[in-house]
């Protein structure tokens, strides 16, 4: 509620002059809170490093108390033996020696620990800039290290001085010496190792990266002061130095020209996973808060209020800049410069730091996609890959057979990016449930600050709530209670919700697709079908997948639709059969692509270090080749076909067994190798008889071009015999032949689109009027009496039969429907 | 009996010159005093027909002529149509209260046709006992205003009406006012003054301030739903403002059925039987289905809007 007594005070410039003198000793203790707070995280961390470097060391010191437990023991029994030769045992004197001992060797310790660094520091650090060499100065096991050594050193000192002034021996102090000693003797052992890794200048980064979390911490609801605009400052201040010193951290590690660069790959791959955890975060963080970088905007004259605008020009002045935050800064400055040495790493070969910063990206990317920021992701993956495809394809192409293996992986791995991308959305549908945005909504306690963010709603409802929030507070303070009802807050959620999944669902059905395409067609243009071939296999892979998850944005988008209240609140329009329509065209176009890349990749021998991308093209044609022919589409069957027949006998060739003996061995790989031709016969075959169904010729016309064009060129008489044995051979008795259950498939696809055996099924005569169609060859099939639809027999039946000449031995099952189709002729 | 000369019986005096108010320059209290009567009424005049107003006097037809009568010396204008009397009349009514939170009206009977009409006059300076009323003229205005010191006024010939009590009544009303024009809600006048001249300034969160000086003020009129004119959603979210929409036309349904039985009642004290009826304009009722509609989200804001609509 707003009080009366504050608007009577405001009145008075002493009120606001008393305000702001509150407001600095309010600052002035916050800060010194802020800083005792530091001060003992800072602490705690210390001990528990102290901890970590006793019990690291504590198997020595235990080694090290039971020798001298054994010596204490067995001392009394060499007491005679002592006397025996005269060595004398040592009188209370010796206690002093032995501590100005153990304090002598804390100091020698110091000495050269201090002496090691600065011979790293010369050596090392001294081209470095001044942000990356203080990081040697606050290396943190060094450090503690130290301060124990010196605060055991100057105990012992303190002990002897007692002993000088007259004090009695502390005879407990004597385990504990013993064992502190035995740490800073042992710890420093260990601690040289560690000297070593110092020689690595970007060896400390990594508390770099925990200074940098433990900020974040600071300025998410709950961090000390989170909600106070000069601790953002702060923050942010604190931050920029630490990435500055990330940059040079990085530039230090990029300029290394080793072929094998792990600090390069491991500050990568830190960074990434910094940023995966830092975007969770950003929910948590306010959107107006200083922690973000601040932009100034100059506003236009004309569309600023009239006020500001006369009072600009009474002044003489220009408009006073608007103030924006940028609330991507921290990943442009880590992304630069994690991302920066991408061409240098492919330039020398280090394709495995790509690898591994690939693996870090799909993870940012995943973190991108659940927390609603898809098209960011895209475009962070679209970078990416240009900027790895430009390098890979500077200069000449690789033969077909020299292709790089591990650029494979590399082409492979970036078209899995967006199936992640995509992925990670589906795993945030959930968030769009507006039953659960209410029940979230209603536990809001608005005048508890910091409260909107810890609900676990998503990142892009931040600055909706916050709007939300200021103006429920308003209401609560002009009415004393709020008015605007759960409902109408859910419906101002989801509105932003809804946007953002507008956003996301056309960067996945639409720029996702472009993305691809734009690094098949580099890769094309610089002949490379090798890495074209793994991004067309991803591709598919991610448009059957969007096929599938379609459906569930559309149910939950429908759901959306349906639970509004407001209409003219201006919600997203998103059309799915328009978005559909276009996953077709981009299918259709990923045919083509894989009939082209397979033809060409069906030139070159391939290694078995490489996935039999041609294989799987050339499967995957022919289905689509059925698929489209099913559904009577005449131009994408023409568009695929000719590519499709050539590389089927292309594959044919290469298969064939080169031994000459005719034993059943060969015959069978025979047999094998025959499967892409006879695959293409049979589809050839479907194709003759659903252009006769649909009474469309457009569907065989470019099939039975390509198939006369084959059989022209050279003796045409040969090859249709040829034809003919290849038919007959995958007829033989007593035998499944190889990819017979394929064929079965697609018989049984085509089938039911002319419904073949309709008339065997139902028991109705051949005169029956739904069996009546103008295609003979329809009619037979419906009949059933050829049994089983078998696309090999129709074209051998047909295309084939004007070929051979009379008196050649047709295959049983050619020679059954032919006998079936000249009787349908003769009934005619 | 000879009355002394610096007294009089009956005829009040309309007003006190000297005593005029200089401009207020709160603009705030200016919009609220003008908010409280616009809007309230459909205008037939200028702005062409409504389409659903309509109002009427019941009563015998020479009963109802008085009463017409009655109400153009009111409005201190000769309207024929009644439809147009009677919102004019409203309007005039709560113009007159806005001033002040209530407004008085002498009853003059004419002697000779037995006719009644109605002056407005001043409440300031009247003094109120049980059966009397005294009006104390100030010294400079008696020449201007011929009027003796004191004027009294016989309480039967007064007809006072107020805002009524579910609105705060009269006192309330008065210091509503005093509150919106205590202060400014753009800036303490101590930090415009010091921005003028130039002076060094404490720093002073402008934003906080005004952002509190229109809560206070939207607090202080809500019983009103007062928007203070705007429609933006710079502070409070649509469905607000639509609820502020709705509470302002519910005050205004209340003060014109607070009009309506006062004007009836007064006709009963001229000896009318004239009621007023008038078709085509929100009740309280219909603003609280409206809210309780809108609360349940089952109608939108446009058919808040057409349903609350005078036009």
């Amino acid at each position: 509620m707003v009080s009366p007594v504050y608007m009577r005070l405001a009145q008075f410039r002493r009120f606001w002059e008393a305000r702001q003198r509150l407001l600095r000793l309010n600052f002035s203790f916050l800060r010194t809170a802020f800083g005792l707070r530091r001060a003992y995280d800072e602490e705690l961390l210390n001990a528990r490093t102290l901890g970590s470097l006793a019990s690291a060391t504590i198997r020595q010191v235990v080694l090290a108390v039971a020798f001298a437990g054994l010596f204490q023991f067995v001392d009394p029994i060499l007491l005679p033996f002592y006397k025996y030769y005269g060595i004398s045992v040592p009188d209370d004197g010796d206690y002093a020696t032995w501590l100005a001992t153990t304090a002598g060797i804390g100091g020698v310790f110091i000495a050269l620990y201090y002496a090691s660094v600065s011979t790293v520091a010369a050596s090392m650090y001294s081209t470095v800039p001044n942000n990356v060499r203080a990081l040697l100065a606050r290396e943190r096991v060094g450090n503690t290290y130290m301060r124990f050594l010196a605060i055991l050193t100057f105990v012992c000192v303190c002990l002897l001085g007692f002993r000088l002034l007259g004090f009695p021996r502390v005879t407990l102090v004597i385990p504990l010496v013993v064992v502190a000693t035995g740490i800073g003797i042992i710890g420093f052992v260990k601690l040289g190792q560690r000297t070593f890794d110092l020689f690595d200048r970007t060896s400390l980064a990594r508390t770099l990266f925990y200074e940098l979390q433990r900020i974040v911490i600071s300025v998410k609801v709950g961090g000390q002061q989170w909600n106070d605009a000069n601790f953002q400052n702060h923050s942010n201040r604190l931050a920029a130095t630490i990435l500055d010193t990330i940059e040079a951290v990085f530039r230090i590690a990029g300029a290394e020209g080793t072929t094998k660069n792990d600090p390069l790959r491991e500050l990568s791959s830190m960074s990434l996973r910094f940023l995966g955890e830092y975007q969770r975060a950003k929910a948590l963080i306010p959107h107006t808060s200083k922690w973000y970088e601040k932009k100034f905007v100059h506003p236009d004259w004309y569309r600023t209020s009239d006020s500001t605008t006369s009072f600009a020009h009474q002044m003489g002045g220009v408009l006073q800049p608007k103030v924006d935050l940028n609330r991507r800064w921290v990943e442009e400055r880590l992304l630069s410069s994690a991302l920066g040495n991408i061409e240098a790493n492919i330039k020398a070969g280090r394709f495995t730091d790509i690898q591994s910063l690939l693996i870090s990206l799909d993870a940012y990317v995943k973190d991108l996609g659940a927390t609603g920021d898809i098209s960011q992701g895209m475009q962070l993956v679209d970078t990416v890959a240009k900027r790895i495809f430009a390098q890979i394809t500077e200069g000449e192409p690789p033969s077909l057979t020299d292709e790089n293996v591990e650029l494979l992986g590399l082409a492979d791995s970036l078209g899995s990016l967006p199936i992640t991308l995509m992925l990670s959305l589906v795993g945030a549908l959930p968030q769009l449930d507006r039953k659960d945005v209410e029940v979230k909504l209603a536990q809001i306690k608005w005048n508890v600050a910091g409260d909107i963010y810890r609900q676990g709603f998503a990142l892009p409802t931040i600055s909706r709530l916050e709007y939300l929030q200021d103006r429920l507070r308003f209401e609560k303070r002009c009415e004393g209670t709020v008015v605007t009802p759960v409902w109408y807050q859910s419906e101002l959620l989801i509105l932003a919700l809804t946007q953002n999944a507008r956003e996301s669902i056309v960067t996945l059905g639409e720029r996702a697709i472009q993305v691809y395409s734009e690094w098949c067609e580099t890769l094309e243009a610089n002949k490379r079908p090798w890495l074209r071939a793994a991004l067309i296999c991803r591709k598919e892979e991610y448009l059957n997948k969007l096929y599938v998850h379609l459906t569930k944005f559309e149910t939950t988008w429908i759901a959306m639709e349906q639970s509004r209240k407001i209409d003219g609140l201006g919600w997203s329009v998103l059309d799915f059969d328009e978005l559909r329509e276009k996953l077709d065209a981009a299918t259709s176009a990923m045919y083509s692509e894989m009939a082209t890349t397979g033809t060409i990749l069906s030139f070159s021998d391939r290694s078995d270090a490489y996935p039999d991308y041609g294989g799987k093209f050339l499967h995957t044609c022919g289905e689509a080749i059925i698929d489209y022919a099913c559904v009577n589409n005449a131009k994408a069957v023409s568009e695929i076909f000719s590519l499709y027949f050539l590389s089927s006998f292309k594959m044919f060739e290469k298969l064939r067994p080169t031994a000459t003996d005719v034993d059943w061995r060969a015959q069978s790989e025979l047999k094998v190798a025959l499967a892409p031709v006879l695959d293409a016969i049979e589809v050839s075959g479907y194709l003759i008889l659903l252009s006769e169904f649909f009474e469309n010729d457009e569907l065989w016309k470019n099939a039975n071009e390509v198939w006369s064009t084959y059989l022209a060129d050279g003796n045409s008489d040969e090859k249709a015999n040829w034809l003919n044995s290849a038919i007959g051979i995958s007829g033989a008795a007593m035998e499944i032949p190889h990819r017979a259950m394929i064929r079965s498939g697609w018989s049984s696809r085509v089938g039911s689109v002319v419904g073949a055996n309709a008339e065997l099924d139902s028991y109705r005569g051949e005169s029956s009027e739904e069996n009546a169609h103008k295609s003979e060859l329809v009619r037979v099939v419906r009949s059933g009496r050829t049994f089983f639809l078998d696309g090999t027999a129709v074209f051998g039946a047909t295309f084939l039969q004007d070929l051979l000449k009379d008196g050649v031995d047709r295959p049983s099952k050619v020679e059954n429907f032919l006998r079936q189709l000249n009787k349908q002729l003769e009934q005619t | 009996m000879k009355l002394p000369r610096w007294i009089r019986i009956s005829s009040a005096v309309t007003h006190f010159p000297s005593k005029s108010r200089s401009f207020d320059r709160s603009p705030n209290k200016h919009m609220f005093m003008q908010d409280v009567h616009q809007g309230f009424m459909p205008y037939m005049r200028h702005s062409g027909e409504s389409a659903t107003f309509a109002a009427r006097f019941v009563g015998p037809s020479d009963q109802v002529q008085q009463a017409g009568q009655v109400c153009r010396s009111i409005v201190r204008e000769s309207y024929v149509d009644n439809d147009e009397l009677i919102a004019s009349t409203f309007r005039e009514i709560a113009s007159l209260i806005s001033w002040e939170g209530e407004a008085y009206f002498e009853i003059i009977t004419d002697a000779d046709t037995g006719k009644h009409s109605l002056r407005n006059f001043s409440r300031r300076r009247l003094a109120r006992l049980p059966f009397l009323y005294f009006q104390f003229v100030p010294s400079k205005d008696r020449e201007s205003m011929r009027a003796p010191a004191v004027v009294v006024l016989p309480r039967s010939t007064i007809w006072n009406i107020g805002v009524p009590f579910s609105l705060g009544g009269a006192f309330g009303y008065r210091r509503t006012l005093r509150k919106i024009g205590r202060y400014d809600t753009i800036s303490p006048k101590f930090w415009r003054n010091a921005l003028l001249e130039g002076n060094e300034l404490p720093r002073t969160d402008v934003s906080e301030y005004r952002g509190n000086a229109i809560a206070y003020i939207r607090k202080i009129t809500r019983r009103w739903g007062w928007n203070m004119r705007d429609f933006g959603q710079e502070l409070s979210t649509e469905y607000f403002t639509f609820y502020r929409y709705i509470k302002r036309h519910r005050a205004h349904a209340i003060l014109r059925d607070h009009i309506e039985c006062k004007l009836v009642a007064l006709f009963g004290r001229l000896g009318l039987s004239v009621s007023i009826e008038m078709d085509g304009l929100p009740s309280v009722s219909d603003c609280d289905t409206a809210l309780s509609l809108m609360q349940s989200g089952e109608i939108g804001f446009a058919e808040v809007s057409e349903r609350l609509s005078n036009d």
